[in-house]
């Protein structure tokens, strides 16, 4: 934690070794919680650049005290997001199936697997409130610590993990009532 | 049930160290006997969750971004306080040389690699800095089309070469990049040529998508022949769609000379890919090598094709 504001003190002085540092421990978990929100693998890919190259024009004016870094990141990614959902929303749909990412370097019998399982639970997801989309989403594909996630929402710790009591929950029912639903 | 604070912090607390590692479900199940039937259930949603949120980005993406990142670092000044602002034609100049000097040969060398090479990655980068460069809405319009180009020789390429992994991806830019061109004409200013000539694709009903058929003569039709492919479920997108471009823009209206052949050039380039580009994006639609969930986005790509080039040409015919 100590190094990381080390880095982000240094990056805000204009130190671009210690920005570069910063985009690489953060580079997955922003891919894939934007990935997982929009569920389009080239437009995710663009706005993970967009939300670092912003990261990165804004990191002079970046305030530690206010808010720590990762959830500040994480607020980009989400208004970027917020900002494509409503270009998007103009658009023709794309088909729920192009959609998810195809990961390069595993089986393509595990890919496929591992695809309808992911499917099923970006579905089951549709069936929880914002709040608590929002939190799934911070906790399992940003992979924030409850603090960081109720920094990043606004929210107290108490209610973040209320939320995420409440969503397990709701996610469980929507999976299993899937599954006997199929057969 | 107990969904008091004392739970949401148990089943916290076990949460964090299932997806630390530190911990087996039994294992938590065994520290909490009491909460034990209430906290299996979640847990194992816990761990399904986890496994199926692992995505990682991909190597190629990976190269690029970092790339991307460092071009952009390079181009700017170190991130202060007070910025001052920079000429958009001295940053232009100092990337040139930056990519010249620094990258000139990988840039080179990469012109003309396919998807799957070490250096498409640096082709792309090159694109869409080209992309960026270009200062008028014709040239960003010309570098579009030029993209396109490249993807569909790719597709084509990819698919007579049985490497169809990265079809998807290369669908999906020449997707975007036919969108581009779209908002292009959108924001740019009715006044100005191509701008003028465009302007009416965004105000038809083509822009919502909404399956129209007109008999009215000064409206060019574009008829979507091709059916779509077994599976595919892409609704707003019918085999039987048929787009109406409303030809009544007339170009130049009011610019001076210099836009006037910027944009006559432009309607040049638009008019000799007319024939080329939508014809070569059907054949791909018509090869069985291509999987159902490509074709999708091929048949709004060419869609798309159809409205920018459609709309250039009769706008061509009415200067």
């Amino acid at each position: 934690m100590q190094e990381e504001l080390n880095l982000v003190q240094r990056a805000r002085q204009g130190d671009q070794e210690a920005f570069a540092q910063l985009y690489e421990a953060h580079f997955d978990k922003i891919f894939r919680y934007v990935v997982l929100k929009i569920r389009n693998q080239t437009e995710a890919e663009d706005m993970t650049q967009q939300v670092f190259i912003k990261a990165y024009e804004f990191i002079g004016s970046y305030q530690p005290q206010g808010v720590p870094f990762t959830a500040w990141l994480f607020r980009i990614a989400h208004n970027q997001m917020v900002d494509y959902v409503r270009k998007e929303s103009k658009k023709p749909t794309v088909p729920l199936d192009e959609s998810l990412p195809i990961m390069d370097d595993s089986d393509l019998e595990h890919d496929v697997e591992t695809k309808i399982e992911m499917e099923k639970v970006v579905l089951a997801t549709k069936q929880l409130t914002k709040a608590q989309r929002e939190v799934i989403s911070l906790r399992f594909a940003g992979g924030l610590s409850i603090t960081e996630a109720a920094r990043t929402m606004r929210k107290s710790e108490g209610a973040i993990k209320a939320l995420q009591h409440s969503a397990i929950l709701s996610l469980r029912k929507t999976l299993l009532a899937g599954e006997n639903g199929v057969k | 049930m107990s969904s008091n604070k004392d739970f949401d912090n148990i089943f916290n607390e076990c949460m964090e160290r299932l997806l630390a590692g530190e911990e087996t479900v039994g294992q938590c199940l065994q520290r909490y006997p009491t909460y034990a039937k209430e906290l299996e259930p979640l847990l194992r949603t816990v761990v399904l969750m986890h496994k199926v949120v692992d995505v990682k980005p991909s190597e190629e993406f990976r190269v690029r971004a970092r790339y991307q990142m460092q071009l952009k670092m390079a181009q700017t000044a170190p991130p202060q306080r007070v910025t001052r602002r920079v000429p958009r034609w001295a940053i232009a100049v100092c990337t040139a040389m930056l990519v010249f000097v620094l990258g000139g040969a990988a840039v080179l060398a990469a012109q003309n690699v396919m998807p799957g090479n070490i250096l498409y990655a640096v082709k792309l980068t090159n694109e869409t800095l080209q992309l960026k460069l270009a200062g008028s809405t014709e040239s960003k319009t010309e570098q579009y089309i030029a993209m396109a180009n490249e993807r569909i020789a790719e597709m084509d390429w990819m698919v007579n070469n049985n490497k169809i992994q990265n079809l998807q991806a290369a669908a999906s830019r020449l997707n975007n990049y036919y969108t581009g061109i779209v908002e292009l004409a959108a924001a740019g200013s009715p006044k100005t040529g191509f701008a003028a000539a465009m302007s009416s694709i965004t105000s038809s009903p083509v822009a919502t998508q909404t399956s129209t058929v007109t008999t009215e003569s000064q409206n060019a039709i574009v008829p979507v022949t091709t059916p779509p492919a077994a599976g595919v479920t892409y609704s707003a997108l019918a085999a039987t769609t048929v787009l109406t471009v409303p030809a009544t823009a007339n170009i130049a209206t009011s610019g001076n000379s210099s836009n006037l052949n910027h944009t006559t050039t432009l309607l040049g380039i638009l008019n000799s890919n007319a024939a080329v580009q939508p014809s070569e994006i059907q054949q791909l639609l018509n090869s069985s090598k291509v999987p159902d969930r490509v074709k999708a986005t091929l048949q709004q790509a060419l869609i798309q094709s159809n409205i920018v080039y459609q709309s250039a040409i009769n706008n061509a015919s009415h200067q």
